[in-house]
């Protein structure tokens, strides 16, 4: 190990030199932390106990330009496509005669969320939030699902939701496009996502049961993109383009 | 095998078998090798506690690929430099992100540039490393920064043990280009 390299003296000072942090000491929290089921595990059970959303993917054909059904109909999902956790549905068009209800007006955030602080709608929420680039939020929400916190994180261009999938949460987010909306299929680090654009689009929530919670019903007037990972579902309403949404996805700790 | 080698070995088993208790104690062991290589790659204290802290949930979780009879650390340190090296291309990722949405106001204070002139010979040194491979980093950091024997850098590199004075020589070729065009003012204390 001895041999004469380029930089070996200027590295040995380096070494000698060099100032490390105090060394935390981790064995408490590693071992809380492996001492939860392994996410794998989780999964099969939920693939398991919702044997419905593993074979609710459907093709979609022709998303684009579907009508927005009147909200009573709204029940009589025709199609739908979707990740885990959140599916799109596809309303059928009213049949020839009958207008459409029209669109009310976008509502920002879910009525039932509630205004909360970063640290204690972690604490709510039971998980550490994953913040873009490290930034906090400029406001925070909380919003209740069945038995799991949601969080909405405020950002200037963008809310981000969050929900952890490896818990508790078991319904899901459904979407409904109206006139001109589009979904596109693409990937976020290689998961599945949805990009559903182009116009205003309606979202609720249904439980496991299938049971539509209308409280929750909201029309959402921004683009809006849905993908998951191992752990959590997002969803981010935004203004940005298709690629920035993407990218702050991706960039995602 | 010494009396630590055998508690190791013994610890090793155990936990492979899903004793977290002895897993705890190789934490304890290992820790600070652990942390030290985190931050050398991510040079942040707290983003270092966190790659070692999940580093180490992903060892645990891996403990059935480990080879009992090899050197713990080097595989270990292995999955805390591989941990460590996606955080910074993570980094690097929203880095150019923001750069070009801007919708968040820009950090204060000079670029790095500046930092890396005002710091002193090892940060300099450290911050002309970053700019190798990661397989030239990994061995600069594991001989000099973490003065890990040539048998244990063989085993974190995964090469021959035999290769890895060669290996050294030419990452130390590598790190004086770096040197010659970044910080020239390094050149004549590199040699030798």
């Amino acid at each position: 190990m001895d041999e004469v390299m380029f930089g070996h003296d200027l590295l040995e000072r380096a070494s000698a030199s060099v100032q490390f942090p105090a060394t935390p000491q981790l064995r408490t929290r590693v071992l809380a932390k492996i001492a939860a089921p392994p996410v794998r595990e989780m999964e099969r059970w939920r693939a398991r106990a919702l044997p419905a959303l593993a074979t609710a993917t459907i093709v979609l054909a022709a998303a684009s330009g579907v009508t927005l059904a009147v909200p009573s109909s709204r029940s009589a999902v025709a199609d739908f496509f979707g990740i885990e956790g959140s599916k799109i549905e596809i309303l059928p068009t009213p049949a020839g005669g009958l207008t459409p209800t029209p669109f009310p007006t976008p509502s920002e955030i879910d009525p039932n969320a509630v205004a909360s602080s970063l640290e204690k709608a972690a604490l709510a929420a039971g998980f550490e939030p994953a913040l873009p680039r490290d930034e906090d939020p400029e406001r925070v929400y909380t919003v209740q699902y069945g038995n799991s916190t949601a969080l909405i994180l405020r950002y200037d261009n963008f809310d981000l939701w969050e929900i952890r999938t490896d818990g508790s949460f078991d319904g899901t987010f459904g979407k409904g496009g109206g006139p001109g909306s589009t979904i596109r299929d693409l990937n976020v680090n290689g998961l599945p996502a949805r990009w559903v654009a182009g116009g205003p689009h309606f979202v609720r929530y249904i439980d496991a049961q299938g049971n539509i919670d209308e409280s929750t019903e909201r029309i959402v007037g921004r683009d809006t993109l849905i993908w998951r990972t191992e752990f959590a579902l997002y969803r981010m309403e935004t203004t940005l383009l298709l690629a920035d949404a993407v990218g702050v996805a991706e960039a995602l700790p | 095998m010494d009396i630590a080698g055998r508690e190791e070995a013994v610890a090793i088993e155990a936990a492979a078998g899903g004793d977290a208790a002895a897993f705890g104690r190789l934490v304890e062991r290992y820790q600070e090798a652990a942390f030290r290589a985190a931050y050398l790659i991510v040079r942040d204290a707290g983003e270092a506690e966190d790659v070692v802290q999940e580093a180490f949930v992903r060892a645990y979780r891996q403990l059935h690929t480990f080879r009992l009879g090899e050197p713990f650390r080097p595989w270990l340190l292995r999955i805390v430099q591989n941990q460590a090296l996606n955080t910074v291309r993570s980094r690097n990722r929203r880095r150019g992100l923001f750069g070009r949405v801007a919708f968040f106001a820009p950090r204060s204070g000079e670029g790095p540039h500046a930092e890396v002139a005002a710091a002193g010979e090892a940060e300099q040194v450290l911050a002309a490393i970053a700019e190798l491979s990661p397989d030239d980093r990994a061995i600069l950091h594991l001989r000099y920064f973490l003065e890990l024997p040539e048998r244990e850098i063989a085993a974190a590199i995964g090469r021959p043990p035999g290769t890895v004075k060669s290996r050294l020589h030419r990452a130390g070729e590598r790190l004086r280009n770096v040197i010659e065009r970044k910080y020239p003012h390094l050149r004549e204390r590199g040699d030798g």
